[in-house]
């Protein structure tokens, strides 16, 4: 009879209702928050009180997941002798059935409806939500199925307590697994800075197993009264609170570069091309899956011909607003480079025909005459809106070759739909196209901009390295130590903002990994696969080796990896450009 | 509540007990002929017995002849003959036996019971007049 | 047929056998109560029939089924009561009705409402805020609305009033029916169950010590009480059959195990020439009080093993 079971999941909803409104609520504030957050990012404003929040949500999450699977299961315990349930007309199949049912429900499937929410607002497509759902529903299936093993294992609270030990030091175990074969494949990584980790960086995970821990004691104990009960947890998360919020407050995030750029005897020209579409041979112009590849062709171009051109960087932040829009504006960046003659001041002065591009289609272009600039959409309902009202659009653009720099501002109150426009392959280029996965998105939102300064220094402190981009943001975690291959890396302290050490450090809260590679590697692009290129990194002997190599290097990639408490880096990158200006570089006019 | 009169004791067998009071009922006229006897499941509840008990008891009196059992009714006391003395004594017989044991301890004789019979009966009957 | 048979049965607690080789048997349509002292392991074998606990060794077959393959169509013919259940606490009466009508057809809710104002029942009170009587009626009314073949009572009076006793019985008999009802109950109450039974069995430290008609008991103890005459004194040799044996003076009690009108007087005479007997009916609360304390010297032919 499905109605039985029916019955009994209505019944643990009359019960648990208050819990699960409480965590339904909890889910819904966490999307408000990152709403909040990717806002913040996208407008260059500190997000660190948000970051603390986002962290702090997801881990009360997991605890009242945790109390609400117990209490669904305990409930109807299949191995209680006192279970209400065992001398009535249901089998043990059945009951169990109804238990599935109502954790499937309540922790599954309304979240997921939640979540779907939070992704609908940031514009995914169906099929995204479908993966999206899966990945939450995996690894909330983990946890889920942590506890109903225990929960349905045990019902004496030494028997609990030694369950969930058991489950901890398990976790502990997998994570030193992953240590050693980390340790193993990054020189350097010790086994030592692991555990240095796991007693300063894991309080989060360390709470989750200690509350569950404490509270399904309590529970199977059921001696504690339920206020106490009740006073130990808030007492927990209370304090979990305030450790992880004081982190988040005490790191400071890379400040804001200073954009000045700096005076140099080094200038750049460009001196005109004919206005083509094309280079000499018909060149057609080609479309890059990622950076590295653009970075390969710039490096050995295909046709000779473009040997020692001048490249140029663009680097376009746009920002798109309708007027009279309270919503914040979004700020998007595109990378395009090219090369050939155009003068920037030609750039800067013609109207942008802005069109829209699909991110990680990075063309190199011969540029002359008119440019087109990608802007990026959000999501579909910006697609929509822009279809109906042509948008506020201020594109600042910064060209970028060798030394120098230029900034350069347009902006037009007429940015519409564009139909029609083709590439130049003649496929249909599309306006406004949405975002096509979560994991592209915060790239393609994040901020970025670069100013070309002197390595002039030898140290690399902050200062040296800082120029070297303008305004790195944290985003969300794209990838995990295990993926770097191998590296070497600089070593930056927040509190002293000092690149201070060439070995890498895992786990650390306070210092940021960065990988250096003597070619830029994507390890993202919307096909999700991760791609590297170039040849291995070299050991260095000391700062100044590692210095000296980076002077002289083209095009290294700085990445600093962000990691917080939760092992978890996030990535953000930042460019160094050449610092030998190609021979036939001269002046630019605004 | 039941139509006739019982105070269960401990100890003695439930059905001999109901048997008894139901037989004492008829002979001193609490259950008349004709009366509806209560049913089983009746007899079990009002004095909290066994079912089966309560059933035995009912077959029993049936079989005796205390009871009969109507199609519609159910069961309805049976006519018996009041005036027989001999029964009514007989239904005296526990409390004699009581008195006989207590005499046979104080060492008294049947004369002696007797004369202490007629003794306590005057006291009563004196006592009974207004 | 039997409503529950045990062939063996055996419960063992790591160093401790709570119930050892229980060869048990309730007739269906009897009412059978399990009695014994605290710890003799009424409860365990209980929960044992009721595959709640499982058997270290030996079978149990309750409703001709074994006790531990009991499912929903077993379960939807037995009741079972005992103060160890866990009740949602949160749940008001009512709701906790209206939670176990849907499992079970049989559920008459006419009965359920006449229970309820019987048994004087809040409807809307929560169950955590119900006396433990009130609490124990609850849990009955759930289990006779849908008047079970059996029921199983565990210790079902221990700690109520006589009023809610009363009311319990009085629940239980409105439910009961000639036949294939039979009610198995544990109990210390021996007043109460008394009336009912018409079955005993007595179990002590894991063991049935004594498995009786309640008749045949009550037919076969007396208490004897001897005035000696004169000159006479104790007897050197007393029949096995004879407990309990107290003395005082002139005066010897004990209790007869064995019997018989007629016989037991004879005996008497033989042993105490020239005394006066007196032999009395006892009350089960006595005789469980005698085959507790001595060892109870079982009739082989009326009794059921």
């Amino acid at each position: 009879m499905p109605s039985l079971i029916w019955h009994i999941v209505k019944r643990d909803f009359r019960h648990l209702w208050l819990w699960l409104a409480i965590w339904w609520g909890l889910l819904v504030a966490t999307a408000v928050t990152v709403a909040q957050f990717i806002q913040r990012i996208l407008t260059q404003r500190p997000e660190g009180d948000l970051y603390g929040w986002l962290w702090f949500f997801v881990l009360v999450d997991a605890v009242v997941l945790m109390v609400v699977v117990e209490a669904i299961l305990k409930s109807d315990s299949p191995i209680d002798e006192r279970a209400f349930w065992r001398t009535r007309p249901i089998g043990k199949g059945r009951m169990l059935a109804a238990k599935l049912a109502s954790i499937g429900l309540f922790c599954f499937v309304v979240p997921g409806i939640i979540q779907a929410g939070e992704r609908m607002i940031f514009g995914f497509s169906m099929g995204e939500f479908f993966r999206g759902i899966v990945q939450f529903a995996i690894v909330e299936g983990l946890l889920v199925a942590l506890v109903a093993c225990a929960a349905v294992l045990y019902q004496r609270t030494v028997q609990g307590l030694l369950i969930w030990l058991g489950i901890f030091f398990f976790f502990v175990f997998l994570e030193a697994v992953g240590v050693f074969y980390l340790s193993n494949t990054i020189e350097n990584y010790t086994v030592a800075a692991f555990f240095i980790g796991l007693t300063s960086g894991w309080p989060a995970v360390d709470l989750i197993f200690g509350t569950a821990f404490v509270i399904t004691a309590l529970m199977y104990a059921g001696r504690a009264r339920r206020v106490g009960k009740l006073a130990l947890v808030c007492g927990l998360l209370l304090v979990w609170t305030i450790g992880e919020y004081y982190q988040a407050r005490v790191y400071s995030y890379f400040p804001a570069a200073d954009s000045t750029p700096r005076n140099n005897t080094v200038k750049l020209s460009v001196s005109p091309r004919p206005e083509t579409n094309k280079l000499a041979g018909d060149y057609l112009p080609s479309y890059y899956k990622n950076r590295s590849q653009l970075y390969a062709a710039m490096d050995n171009p295909t046709f000779p011909e473009l040997k020692d051109t001048v490249w140029l960087i663009y680097r376009v932040l746009s920002r798109l607003q309708w007027p009279g829009d309270k919503s914040a504006p979004i700020d998007y960046d595109s990378l395009v480079a090219g090369a050939g003659g155009i003068s920037p001041s030609q750039l800067i002065n013609a109207p942008a025909a802005l069109a829209a591009a699909g991110y990680g289609r990075l063309a190199w272009e011969p540029v002359s005459g008119w440019r087109d600039f990608p802007v990026t959409l959000v999501n579909g309902w910006q697609l929509e809106r822009i279809k109906k009202e042509p948008a506020q659009i201020t594109a600042q653009i910064y060209i970028a070759s060798g030394h120098l720099e230029r900034i350069a501002e347009v902006s037009t109150n007429s940015f519409a739909w564009q139909d029609g426009i083709t590439n130049v392959d003649g496929s249909p280029r599309q306006t406004g196209a949405p975002l096509s996965s979560w994991q592209d998105g915060p790239n393609r939102i994040c901020v970025r901009s670069i100013v070309l300064h002197d390595l002039d220094g030898i140290s690399l402190s902050l200062d040296e390295v800082r120029p070297w981009y303008l305004h790195l943001t944290p985003f969300w975690p794209q990838e995990n130590v295990r993926n770097s291959g191998n590296l070497l890396y600089l070593l930056y302290n927040h509190q002293t903002q000092e690149c201070v050490e060439g070995i890498s450090n895992g786990g650390n809260p306070e210092f940021d990994l960065a990988f250096v590679r003597t070619q830029p590697t994507v390890y993202f692009n919307f096909n999700n696969k991760t791609e590297s290129a170039g040849p291995p990194p070299q050991a260095f002997a000391d700062k100044k080796a590692l210095t000296d190599w980076l002077k002289n290097t083209r095009l290294v990639e700085l990445r600093f990896v962000h990691t917080q408490n939760f092992y978890v880096p996030v990535t953000m990158d930042a460019y160094l450009l050449p610092s030998k200006l190609p021979a036939n570089a001269t002046d630019v006019k605004h | 509540m039941l139509p006739f009169s019982i105070e269960i004791r401990p100890g003695l067998p439930i059905a001999e007990q109901v048997l008894f009071a139901v037989k004492k009922a008829v002979v001193t006229g609490q259950l008349r002929t004709g009366d509806k006897f209560p049913s089983v499941r009746i007899l079990s509840q009002e004095l909290k017995i066994n079912p089966n008990t309560a059933h035995k008891v009912v077959a029993q009196l049936v079989d005796e002849g205390v009871l009969v059992t109507t199609p519609a009714v159910g069961s309805v006391v049976a006519a018996l003959a009041l005036g027989d003395k001999r029964a009514r004594a007989e239904l005296l017989g526990p409390e004699l036996e009581r008195a006989i044991v207590e005499a046979k301890k104080l060492g008294l004789t049947a004369e002696d019971v007797q004369a202490a019979v007629a003794a306590h009966w005057r006291k009563l009957s004196d006592s009974s007049k207004p | 047929m039997n409503a529950i048979e045990t062939t063996g049965l055996t419960c063992r607690f790591r160093q401790l056998e709570a119930v050892h080789s229980l060869d048990l048997t309730v007739p269906a349509g009897s009412v059978y109560a399990l009695l014994g002292p605290n710890g003799a392991g009424k409860s365990t074998t209980i929960k044992m029939l009721m595959n709640l606990l499982r058997p270290t060794a030996g079978t149990a077959r309750v409703l001709g089924v074994d006790s531990q393959k009991l499912g929903p169509t077993e379960f939807a013919r037995i009741g079972y009561v005992a103060e160890t259940i866990d009740l949602p606490e949160w749940m008001t009466v009512r709701q906790f009705l209206d939670y176990c009508r849907p499992f079970y057809k049989k559920w008459d809710v006419e009965l359920e409402k006449t229970l309820l104002k019987k048994f004087d029942l809040p409807p809307e009170r929560k169950i955590k805020h119900l006396s433990r009587g009130m609490r124990m009626k609850t849990l009955l009314l759930s289990v006779l609305a849908y008047r079970p073949d059996l029921l199983v009572l565990d210790e079902p009076f221990s700690g109520l009033d006589p009023v809610v006793r009363d009311d319990f019985i009085r629940g239980v008999l409105e439910v009961s029916s000639l036949g294939n009802w039979t009610v198995f109950v544990s109990s210390h109450d021996i007043e109460e169950v008394e009336r009912l039974a018409d079955w005993v069995g007595l179990i002590d430290q894991g063991t049935l010590k004594l498995a009786e008609k309640l008749d045949s008991l009550q037919q076969r103890f007396r208490r004897i009480e001897i005035t000696r005459a004169s000159g006479i004194s104790t007897p050197t040799r007393k029949p096995a059959h004879w407990q309990g044996w107290e003395e005082a003076g002139a005066l010897t009690r004990f209790v007869e195990t064995r019997y018989s009108s007629g016989e037991t007087e004879k005996l008497c005479a033989e042993i105490f020439p020239g005394a006066n007997v007196t032999a009395q009916p006892l009350p089960l609360r006595e005789i469980y009080l005698s085959l507790a304390r001595g060892d109870a010297v079982p009739e082989p032919a009326s009794s059921l093993r």
